[in-house]
């Protein structure tokens, strides 16, 4: 029933959109729009209160494809996991319809917003309550083509499509690997539902002497290839940032909180296969501590007030990488959720900004606007202090999970890249505020705060603050006399069975040192921005040679640039020389061997079977040779 | 019946010249629609569930020649005669300035052989369709094609021609070889089934000298890419109508022989080489791939992107596993409704702006959002995205392949991604960006217009969803397909329900014997 409610009515409010996209007045078709992801998310929730979180229902609407033994079906299950994916799309979801609702009012696209926007969160569903992998793989792409579609929304500006398509191709690439990691899996399993492999997995894990069978290896890996794309990490990466040419409520809702997930939500759904796979997660938290801090470094000096964001994204889904690489998957998953809570309030407040600044995004010609905007202040600090994962905001509690994963599962090299990345994001933050915040005022603020705006900013500011309470730290519920459990950890014992345990004086340590130097950061960097960033800072050639390789994000978009541009002369050239002159002189010397076979067939036409197939093959060799001659 | 699916629409044709040019189209509207009917009328004569050769007729033909007229239907061929009825409504309607009795009569004609070729069961009077369906393409290229249609319509009929002419030899010497082995001259394909090819490693043995033979054959109909040049200029030069039967059916007849005699004849030799055409088959999907990118015609992009799908279902047949035969089988299908969709929206915009110029059209999304829609929905398709039909298809051909475990299948999954970038990129060229002078002239899809595409739109998702809706009808003369003894037999309607009650009364006592 929730299933059923879940699946049809974000689908139907797209489908009625879409067919009556002519005849419908704005009003309807955003109301239509905006109630479906509501219902879906008070569904969830009453769902949720009522025990869901210990129950799996499922429900199957037919049969895909058939083929002697694969059998494949629209077989959707709603677990744990599931459901938390659910009320954070849904949830955050509903907020940025009702944002887009007022945001969009006087575009000339705002029915057609809505139709992607209610398909999107129809694939996310189907994403992340497939059963099985080529199912999930449908909802893959089609969030995949919603992006493409949003990014590319205003379709008037080319720059704005390009950077869709290159987010699509990009994508493709991911999920080209994907394909194959579930080729592999069903090789060996001859089964794509996720509850065959992982059964698989838990109980032989149980096993002393298990070992994991070879060659599936290359399968996590191919589908954590297909992660990376999705999840924007490197090397696949670079496409996020461009994505920010769609509307800004877009970057909030798919390239921050939900779509830009999809890649560790299949790793936590996979949670009991990666870790019979020990060396392979140690690479994946690997690509997350690069990942992590290169993007940090990048943000620092992004001159977009999108740019940083996205940079900022993308390091966090790194940390988020780096937790399932230590087996921390509910630790994982408590920062995607808080995670998607503070950046998409932080990606609204972006997107208040930009409306009120009459479109610019540049952060040195913003400033002052913390008199200006005093509420879009107020709740940017909200999610700016989650991100810098100051207590007790809620960033503070997953962020500070997932360095006690690590620290307390002896990664300490990775401990540290993560620790630093968190000093940058602090810097980074710290950097953008003073700039759009209280740096003097230079562009005019052309509109005033809407009120239609307070409650989707509201809300994600109160979730920002206190969401962080699901998973109160080991630390806190031995000293704290009631002992609160840590919610999230209890939810999703099923995938997340490992448990971190170490001294507490380590624990309290680290929460101290991190927020410590996370203060020492801010008050370092504020009183640099305010007293002496106009006096020249004593510069080393070093340091501004550093400074020019981050300002172009280490010169990967070129490459990617020159990557395309190399991949447009090899297709002319393919073109020009293989097809225009190589095979067009293969149909001439096939006219010629034509007429020579003719000769050979009128010698040999009375003779026995063997000449005469033996003829036919003089004849081929004769054209392969004549091919070779011309 | 097979008969009048066959005929039908010949003298249709010709019936056509009788009619007054003023309801010529709505004349030929109606044929087309007697068409289907008929062709429909099958799902209730076909019995899907066993694999024999059913509704078969007859007789012969010239017993001096050996040639026997001998029409029967299986799930093989069942699609390809739905297909050609389906097609011919939307391309009558879709055609403009050539109408002309004659132009429909190529039209009706090419339906007609294409069905002879599909349904013929005699080696000999396959050839003869297989041959004659050259002639109608080759006139309405020839006749009603563009610029460079005379040099376009002689390669096309040179080099398909000559290429069939291989498997004439191959059809020739298996007549012997039939005489040789069992003293009786017989030219039916059942027949030859049923004859013990020599098969030996290596290239000199009569069961490889005729794989060669008919694979060269099919190669080039399919077309694969060394031998593949003369298809993307026929399809440029060809109206609108030609390109979509082309696309849609002509092409089906080359991946129709590799199913109906290269797979099934030759077992041994086709495992045999079955790396080499995985190989072949892999190339031409990145190769064309490449080249489509490389394109400023649309036309020809999508001709390009023919012969990389097509190479998909090679991919999938070589894979030599269920999974591979029946995404190939049903790639067929979806590219036949993606391709004949796409050829229709090129014919439209080609036939309103006068320009195929990737370069030269720009932001049609805002002249012609009804038209953009179709034309990113088909599109999908043809990117295979999930939930459309193309993605069933490739994703059971690329899982075939893959357990293949042969590394070129890696370069098929290449694939995946190219074609995203050739389709989307010509995409966003053509209808994104701002409006230019061209474009903004465009008027949106008329009523006609948008009941030709509607249909296309909805089977692409129809197909993408509910695939088992067509695969469920081959499904029983599929799978038997890659068994070394294959045998293919009538169905007997009378005899084979007694012999289903003898096997029913038998097997108890058997039972009984066992147990005592």
């Amino acid at each position: 029933m929730i299933l059923a409610t879940l699946l049809f009515s974000p689908f139907l409010a797209f489908l009625f959109n879409a067919l009556t996209f002519r005849s419908s007045s704005k009003k309807r078709a955003g109301l239509i729009a905006l109630l479906a992801p509501a219902l879906c998310f008070f569904c969830c929730l009453f769902y949720g209160i009522n025990d869901g979180f210990k129950q799996q229902s499922s429900l199957t609407l037919g049969e895909w494809i058939h083929i002697g033994d694969l059998s494949l079906s629209f077989s959707f299950s709603l677990d744990a996991l599931s459901l938390l994916m659910c009320l954070l799309i849904t949830g955050v979801g509903s907020l940025i319809h009702i944002y887009s609702y007022f945001y969009m009012s006087k575009d000339p696209g705002f029915i057609r917003y809505f139709i992607y926007l209610n398909l999107f969160v129809f694939m996310m569903l189907v994403l992340v309550l497939a059963d099985n992998l080529p199912l999930l793989f449908v909802g893959w792409e089609g969030v995949g083509l919603c992006s493409y579609l949003l990014i590319g929304f205003w379709f008037k500006k080319e720059e704005k499509t390009e950077a869709g398509l290159m987010a699509f191709i990009v994508n493709r690439i991911g999920d080209a690997f994907l394909l194959l990691g579930i080729f592999l899996l069903f090789s060996h399993f001859k089964s794509f539902q996720f509850a065959d492999i992982n059964l698989f997995f838990k109980e032989g894990l149980l096993k002393e002497d298990f070992t994991a069978p070879q060659n599936l290896w290359l399968a996590g890996l191919f589908l954590f290839l297909g992660a990376v794309g999705k999840s924007a990490q490197i090397p696949l990466y670079f496409w996020l940032p461009k994505a920010m040419a769609g509307p800004t409520p877009v970057s909030a809702l798919i390239h921050a909180a939900t779509m830009v997930t999809a890649g560790v939500y299949l790793l936590i759904r996979l949670s009991h296969f990666y870790m019979a796979f020990p060396w392979l997660l140690e690479a994946i938290a690997w690509t997350g501590a690069f990942t992590a801090l290169g993007s940090a470094l990048i943000a620092c000096k992004s001159k977009d007030l999108k740019g940083v964001l996205a940079y900022s994204t993308i390091s966090q889904l790194a940390y988020l990488f780096m937790a399932v690489g230590v087996q921390a998957f509910s630790a994982s998953l408590f920062h995607l959720l808080t995670h998607g809570f503070f950046k998409a309030l932080l990606f609204l407040c972006a997107a208040s900004i930009i409306k009120a600044l009459g479109g610019e995004q540049n952060i040195k010609k913003m400033g002052g606007l913390a008199r200006q905007m005093p509420f879009t202040f107020r709740c940017y600090m909200a999610g700016a202090l989650a991100l810098v994962a100051l207590p007790p905001f809620s960033g503070f509690f997953s962020k500070d999970e997932i360095l006690w994963s690590l620290f307390s599962s002896s990664h300490y090299s990775l401990f540290t890249l993560a620790l630093l990345t968190g000093f940058l994001t602090t810097f980074y933050m710290t950097r953008l505020t003073f700039y759009v915040f209280f740096d003097t005022a230079k562009t005019k603020v052309l509109s005033k705060e809407r009120k239609a705006f307070h409650f989707p900013l509201f809300t994600l500011a109160g979730l920002s603050v206190f969401s962080g309470f699901m998973g109160i730290p080991h630390l806190f519920s031995e000293i704290l006399p009631f002992h609160p459990p840590h919610l999230l950890h209890e939810i999703l014992k099923e995938f997340s069975p490992r448990y971190f345990k170490g001294a507490l004086w380590q624990e309290a340590l680290i929460m101290l040192f991190s927020t410590g130097v996370s203060l020492l950061v801010i008050t370092l960097t504020f009183l640099y921005y305010r007293r002496s960033y106009k006096t020249s800072f004593p510069s080393h050639p070093l340091f501004t040679r550093g400074e020019k390789i981050l300002e172009q994000g280490f010169y990967v978009p070129q490459f990617v640039g020159f990557i395309q541009a190399l991949f447009v002369k090899f297709s002319q050239f393919i073109f020009s020389k293989g097809e225009l002159v190589f095979f067009k002189s293969l149909f001439f010397s096939l006219i010629s061997s034509l007429l020579s076979l003719k000769k050979v067939l009128t010698s040999v036409q009375n003779s026995n079977l063997q000449t005469y197939a033996l003829s036919f093959l003089l004849g081929l060799t004769l054209i392969v040779f004549l091919l070779f001659i011309n | 019946m097979l008969s009048v699916l066959v005929f039908f629409p010949i003298f249709f044709g010709l019936l056509l010249n009788l009619s007054s040019k003023n309801n010529l189209s709505s004349f030929a509207l109606m044929g087309s629609f007697i068409q289907i009917a008929l062709s429909l009328s099958l799902f209730f004569l076909y019995d899907p569930s066993q694999a024999h050769l059913q509704l078969v007729e007859s007789f012969d033909l010239l017993p001096f020649y050996e040639i026997q007229y001998f029409l029967g239907l299986d799930g093989l061929s069942f699609w390809y005669v739905h297909l050609a009825a389906f097609l011919l409504p939307l391309v009558i309607l879709a055609s403009g300035k050539e109408s002309n009795p004659w132009y429909f009569f190529c039209l009706f004609a090419l339906v007609s052989l294409s069905n002879g070729a599909f349904l013929s069961f005699d080696v000999f009077l396959f050839y003869i369709f297989f041959e004659l369906s050259l002639l109608p393409l080759f006139f309405l290229i020839f006749v009603w094609g563009g610029e460079k249609r005379v040099y376009a319509s002689f390669k096309f009929l040179i080099y398909t021609f000559f290429a069939s002419l291989f498997m004439l030899g191959g059809f020739i010497a298996m007549l012997i070889l039939y005489k040789e082995q069992t003293g009786e001259i017989s030219a039916s394909l059942l027949d030859f089934y049923l004859l013990d090819l020599a098969f030996v490693e290596g290239v000199f043995s009569t069961q490889n000298l005729l794989f060669f033979c008919f694979a060269f054959a099919f190669a080039v109909k399919t077309p694969l890419v060394p031998f593949h040049s003369w298809l993307p200029l026929a399809h440029v030069e060809a109206p609108t109508g030609a390109s979509v039967y082309l696309a849609a059916l002509l092409l089906k007849m080359g991946t129709y022989g590799w199913f109906r005699f290269v797979i099934p004849l030759f077992p041994e030799a086709s495992l045999y080489y079955a790396p080499v055409l995985l190989f072949l088959a892999s190339l031409s999907l990145v190769y064309a791939s490449l080249v489509a990118f490389a394109q400023n015609d649309l036309k020809k992009l999508v001709a390009y992107s023919s012969i990389a799908h097509m190479s998909y279902v090679l991919l999938g047949l070589f894979a030599f596993n269920l999974y591979g035969l029946h995404g190939a089988f049903y790639q067929t299908l979806t590219h036949a409704i993606s391709s004949a969709g796409l050829f229709l929206l090129v014919g439209l915009i080609y036939k309103r702006s006068g320009s195929r110029e990737i370069n030269q059209l720009r932001g049609l999304a805002l002249s012609m959002p009804l038209f953009s829609i179709c034309f990113f929905l088909i599109t999908l398709s043809s990117v295979a995205l999930p939930s459309t039909a193309g993605f069933v298809s490739e994703f059971l051909v690329l899982l075939g392949s893959y357990l293949s475990g042969k590394i070129w299948v890696y370069f098929a999954v290449l694939g995946v991604v190219l074609t995203a970038v050739y389709m989307l990129n010509a995409f966003q060229k053509i209808f994104f960006g701002e409006v230019n002078k061209l474009s903004a002239k465009q008027k949106d899809l008329s009523l006609k217009e948008a009941f030709i595409l509607t249909p296309l739109c909805v089977l692409v998702f129809v197909m993408g969803l509910f695939p088992s809706l067509f695969l469920n009808l081959s499904q029983s003369s599929l799978k038997p397909l890659f068994d070394k003894n294959y045998q293919l037999s009538i169905k007997q309607e009378p005899d084979a329900i007694l012999l289903e009650k003898d096997q029913k009364i038998e097997s108890p006592q058997e039972e009984q014997r066992e147990s005592l």
